[in-house]
């Protein structure tokens, strides 16, 4: 265990508690705004953005400064944000014009179902920390991503083909057994919209498709079909979106469909399961302003997520089907410079496995207040949530509340201070562990597992400082520490000892319930971003982990590289020419819940990616170059994820406007 | 060195030292004004010779022939080239023979004078056509290929100079298909046809 020097503090949780409960009554009785409050210098803006040549969101998040986004099957993507929810956390929820999307299932984002893609966004930003978030949800982090306005008719789309190196060539004569390597593609995105500067019509459709001839996979895909069976995904999302924006209100309705055929990977058994997954999801937002002070707003979500099984050699999971719905209505009075809302909403769970549907849900309220100042800007939310399961004839009162302050000095210094404390479960639906607290029955995904204790009271504290400097017009340091004390966890308990994917014998996995500990994330950056010449972020991350002797929180939390650069320079220049470089450094770390034969230890992993582009035929057409993985080493994140090698990739993409 | 540490110094290097890679990039910009782009083109067929070679041990290279086209694009020149080659197997094995196609750019010491110095960095694809009968597997392949290359060149006449190159190349197939190559020859200097540099502009 790594204690770290925290000992002495730890042995006084009492001591910290109150130090929370003072923040916490120091933001709300100060009040306060936030949006300023909140702002962090982790993102992407338009520039850079297009330089990446990214058709994909996971191809996008991929190496974005501050954030821990990756794959250890290219398709289902793990969010890790900070990693101050653990290895298994859930990560940030994804926000697209304000308005959440929750695409979190089987402890994945479903990232490629979301109706966006690089292509349509003209910034991204990435906040740290819990966030109370519309549908009664407690987000740990969110990732905001702003649209493009849509003016007149606009018909564009976009087309990405990553082909990765490592085919055998003339070797093939030599060694017959020699296989050729992942293909990655066609991913794409095509749009028809039209808007006016108050209605906006998008009708969109992503589709991708993957080959995935890794050896680690085709070799598991292999033993689950017991035939030569290569492994292609494939994937269809159509969706439709309409939203009205004036001075007095705003509407942003959608809806949507994505049917991915093909595998998922699921980490605890160590299987890529034969999936249909598809996703039908619906979303309306709507506040209208009644008078000079007082606004009132609805929120309604849906999402229907189910999985089905082909065919295989060894028995695969039965049909799961997740409902989720959630409702909300709020009222906000005051200004823009001191607000305070009030929101009431119900939510309702269901899920299905064996033909036994079991249910959960209940009433939420919240409460958040703003207030702006000249030089200062505090905010303050509360949540809280009474959750009935209809089965086992139980409630659960949970309770959740976020402040913060800011202090903006007229030479844009800023000094920025977050607290937030939960108290209950505060877990998305899809979340591996709250299906299974739910009566989801994981014995035929993970193998056996020891009987499931009564879940415990989860708590958790947590604490941000920010402050950034500018240097000049257009360079920025910052820096954060981010601190994290969980109790009464409730956790996956198990040790791989063998080999992925080797015959029915899968790792024996247990459940364990009030695991505690601390975790740390302190880092540093810098900024510039100019309109004019390159625009440049650097950050970097150091997490530390004291698990207090808790042996099953100190696996849980230990996959992360404790140490993390992450660097872009981008710049779009005049006549159209575009590029961008993002480097990454990750210091080795280790997989403790694997042992041998199993690949425990990664060791330090560089990844460099470099794109060029274009524009061409007057800006209508674009197309972009991208050399990913040049160091030309093999990666590999996870004991049993792909390996991933030098890469290149081609996006084209065109774009009719007519006003 | 092992490979672990040699990935530390790229990823130190690559993470630390972008912002003097922007700085050389803003220089550069700044001295590229007033160059006229895409104004002539340098046209070059030359004999190669490899001289050094790996991961492709059971076949051995013959003589490649090569077309270079390069014109002048900020402070360097934008370069594209076609190779062909053939590889002699040992034993039973089918012969090889390759075509690749490049494009790239290369940072010039001084395009007007009678010395230069031209050395960069190009990308394309290898064409691996194996000597098997038509519709057998394996009979035809592809993969990425990159190429370092340093030339040298030495002004003749007002159109015409004789130069030396010389090439790494790496084929990323697996195992990676390394070369080093040299080729010597003459190159032409003509100017754009203007719907040509219309276009390349």
């Amino acid at each position: 265990m790594k204690g770290h020097n925290m000992s002495s503090f730890l042995s006084r949780p009492v001591c910290s508690r109150f130090c929370i409960v003072c923040l916490l009554l120091f933001g709300a009785l100060s009040q306060v705004d936030s949006a300023r409050a909140r702002q962090s210098n982790l993102g992407l803006d338009e520039v850079e953005i297009s330089s990446l040549g990214a058709v994909r969101l996971s191809e996008m998040l991929r190496l974005m400064p501050g954030m821990e986004a990756w794959s250890n099957d290219r398709y289902t993507q793990r969010l890790l944000g900070y990693g101050l929810g653990g290895l298994h956390g859930e990560g940030p929820s994804i926000l697209i014009d304000g308005v959440s999307y929750p695409a979190f299932f089987m402890d994945r984002t479903l990232t490629e179902s979301l109706p966006v893609s690089p292509s349509d966004l003209s910034s991204v930003q990435w906040e740290p920390g819990r966030r109370l978030i519309a549908g009664g949800r407690m987000a740990d982090g969110v990732l905001r991503l702003t649209t493009r306005p849509v003016e007149g008719w606009v018909a564009r789309a976009s087309i990405g083909l990553i082909n990765e190196t490592g085919d055998p060539g003339p070797a093939k004569l030599l060694d017959s057994t020699a296989t050729n390597v992942d293909r990655s593609g066609p991913a794409i995105d095509a749009r028809l919209a039209w808007g006016n500067g108050t209605w906006t019509m998008i009708a969109g459709l992503q589709t991708d498709l993957h080959h995935l001839t890794d050896e680690r996979i085709s070799g598991r895909v292999r033993r689950v079909y017991a035939a030569p069976v290569q492994p292609v995904i494939t994937q269809f999302s159509p969706h439709i979106r309409l939203s009205r924006r004036s001075s007095s209100s705003v509407l942003d309705m959608a809806v949507g469909s994505s049917r991915r055929k093909g595998m998922l990977f699921y980490e605890s058994a160590g299987w890529e399961w034969p999936l249909q997954t598809s996703r039908d999801w619906g979303r309306a937002h709507l506040n209208h302003r009644l008078a000079q002070r007082w606004q009132v707003g609805i929120e309604a979500e849906g999402q229907r997520i189910t999985t089905t099984n082909r065919a295989a050699f060894i028995e695969l999971p039965s049909s799961l089907t997740l409902l989720e719905v959630s409702t909300e209505g709020w009222v906000r009075m005051g200004t823009q410079a001191k607000s305070l809302t009030l929101g009431v909403g119900y939510r309702a769970h269901q899920f299905e496995q064996h033909q036994d549907s079991i249910s959960k849900n209940g009433l939420f309220g919240r409460i958040e207040g703003n207030v702006i100042r000249s030089s200062t800007t505090s905010s303050f939310s509360v949540l809280a949530r009474q959750t009935s399961r209809v089965q086992s004839e139980s409630s659960t009162f949970d309770w959740a509340a976020t402040t913060s302050f800011s202090l903006t000095a007229d030479s844009g210094r800023k000094l920025a201070l977050e607290a937030s404390w939960l108290s209950g479960r505060f877990k998305e639906s899809g979340a591996f562990m709250e299906l299974v607290s739910m009566g989801f029955d994981p014995a035929e995904w993970i193998s056996t597992i020891a009987v499931l204790p009564p879940p415990s009271r989860e708590q958790e504290i947590g604490v941000s400082l920010h402050g950034s400097l500018p240097l000049s017009e257009s360079v920025t340091a910052w820096a954060r520490l981010d601190g994290r004390w969980m109790s009464g966890w409730n956790l996956i308990d198990r040790i791989v000892e063998q080999p992925f994917g080797i015959g029915p014998l899968l790792p024996t996995t247990a459940f364990s319930t009030g695991r505690q500990g601390w975790l740390f994330s302190r880092s540093i950056g810098l900024d510039r971003m100019s309109m004019n010449g390159p625009r440049v972020r650097v950050v970097y991350q150091f997490m530390h982990v004291s698990s207090m002797g808790d042996d099953v929180f100190f696996r849980h939390t230990t996959g992360f590289p404790r140490h993390r650069i992450m660097s872009m320079i981008s710049e779009k220049r005049e006549g159209g020419l575009s590029w961008n470089i993002r480097a990454g450094l990750a210091s080795p770390w280790t997989w403790p819940e694997y042992k041998a034969p199993a690949r425990k230890d990664i060791p330090v992993e560089v990844v460099l990616d470099a794109t060029v582009g274009k524009d061409l035929v007057g800006g209508r057409m674009k197309t972009l170059v991208s050399f990913l993985n040049l160091p030309d080493a093999t990666l590999g994140h996870h004991p049993a994820g792909v390996i991933e090698q030098f890469a290149v990739r081609l996006t084209l993409s065109l774009r009719l406007e007519s006003q | 060195m092992s490979r672990t540490h040699s990935l530390v110094v790229i990823a130190t290097v690559a993470c630390l030292c972008l912002p003097l890679l922007v700085l050389v990039h803003i220089a550069s910009a700044q001295s590229s004004e007033g160059v006229d782009e895409f104004s002539f083109l340098r046209a070059s067929v030359t004999g190669s010779h490899v001289f050094r070679y790996q991961g492709m041990e059971s076949w051995s290279p013959d003589p490649g022939a090569r077309l270079s086209v390069s014109s002048p694009y900020g402070i360097g020149l934008l370069r594209l080239d076609g190779e062909y080659r053939g590889w002699q197997p040992e034993g039973d094995l089918p012969s090889v023979r390759t075509i690749s196609i490049l494009a790239g750019w290369g940072l010039a010491s001084d395009r007007d004078g009678s010395i230069e110095l031209n050395a960069g960095l190009m990308a394309g694809n290898t064409f691996m056509l194996m000597d098997l009968p038509k519709g057998a597997p394996g009979r035809f392949e592809s993969e990425i290929l990159a190429v370092s290359f340093v030339r040298l060149g030495r002004r003749i006449s007002s159109s015409l100079r004789v130069f030396l190159e010389l090439r790494a190349q790496r084929v990323f197939t697996r195992p990676r298909w390394e070369l080093i190559d040299s080729s010597a020859g003459v190159s032409i200097d003509m100017n754009t046809p203007r719907w040509i540099q219309r276009i390349l502009q």
